[in-house]
């Protein structure tokens, strides 16, 4: 059941406002550093989302989920901070993409030890842009459904489908090619 | 069967970042301040509203004097400056009065429901 501290926020209760921290800053938080890699930006952001939310409580009409709602600040957020610092990523052929299996990575990986596969997944991520680090996330992490996604990112529901295929194989691409060179 | 999704046993695997130290504790100062700001912009909005309203009913009552009741010829007199400076002195002593009263509220307010 989602908390409603809108309601009490509205009549004024800005006290109210630490259960929504105490549910939402760690998830926020981990997101935002996932997403633009910098620990004091990080900081800086997922403070800026709470501030935001708080301003605009009374544009939550209860339409989507109040995760959803703060979920869609913190993507803002965090997309648009990437954009202004002008991060590079890796660009992959199509072809390159298409042509990697999930067995074969898994394979790949299947030597390496669990932590040693968290540091291959958290290499590859950092490859990724911000965007398709940011909808991996929502979907692995967090758990958002498509739907959700699409409500969260303002791209449509095929348009999410299709990035989070996309996304997966060139995850898998590039966890291939880090797995290649740091475990060879 | 369903088959195993590798990247959810990965991800499902990836902790959480801890907070940074006094994150909320910095966020509530944060919305504190913005809450105190967001009152007195409604407060001045609402005074601005009121002061409008008053001011646009006297403009109308006004028109629908000059325009729509019949009024006499008034003969304008300088009203007797003799008494004028009892009349200043009246004013000044009540809107003082208004001040004092003001203030006084405003710290009874503060001293007792802060």
């Amino acid at each position: 059941m989602e908390f409603h501290a809108d309601t009490y926020l509205l009549k004024g209760d800005t006290a109210t406002y630490v259960c929504i921290l105490d549910k939402y800053s760690r998830r926020v938080y981990s997101l935002v550093f996932k997403i633009v890699r910098n620990k004091e930006d990080a900081e800086e952001l997922a403070q800026d989302v709470f501030l935001k939310a708080f301003k605009h409580l009374d544009r939550f009409k209860g339409e989507s989920s109040f995760s959803t709602w703060i979920y869609r600040i913190a993507y803002n957020t965090a997309i648009s901070y990437t954009r202004k610092k002008k991060h590079e990523w890796l660009a992959i052929e199509e072809s390159a993409i298409v042509n990697v299996s999930e067995e074969a990575v898994a394979d790949a990986l299947g030597e390496t030890d669990s932590s040693g596969q968290m540091e291959i997944l958290d290499k590859a991520l950092a490859r990724l842009s911000p965007d398709e680090r940011a909808i991996i996330l929502f979907f692995y992490m967090e758990g958002k459904s498509i739907d959700e996604i699409a409500s969260i990112t303002a791209f449509s529901v095929s348009n999410v489908k299709t990035k989070l295929h996309r996304i997966r194989k060139k995850l898998f691409v590039l966890m291939k090619e880090i797995a290649r060179i740091d475990y060879e | 069967m369903e088959k195993k999704d590798f990247l959810e046993d990965l991800f499902s695997g990836t902790p959480q970042e801890e907070l940074p130290v006094d994150f909320q504790k910095n966020v509530m100062r944060q919305v504190y301040a913005e809450s105190v700001k967001m009152k007195k912009r409604n407060e001045r909005f609402g005074l601005l509203s009121v002061i409008a309203a008053s001011l646009l009913l006297l403009a109308l009552a006004a028109t629908s004097i000059l325009y729509l009741v019949d009024l006499p010829e008034i003969e304008w007199r300088l009203p007797d400056l003799l008494s004028m400076p009892f009349y200043l002195y009246i004013g000044a002593l009540a809107l003082l009065l208004l001040l004092g009263d003001y203030k006084l509220r405003k710290f009874y307010e503060k001293r007792y429901y802060n």
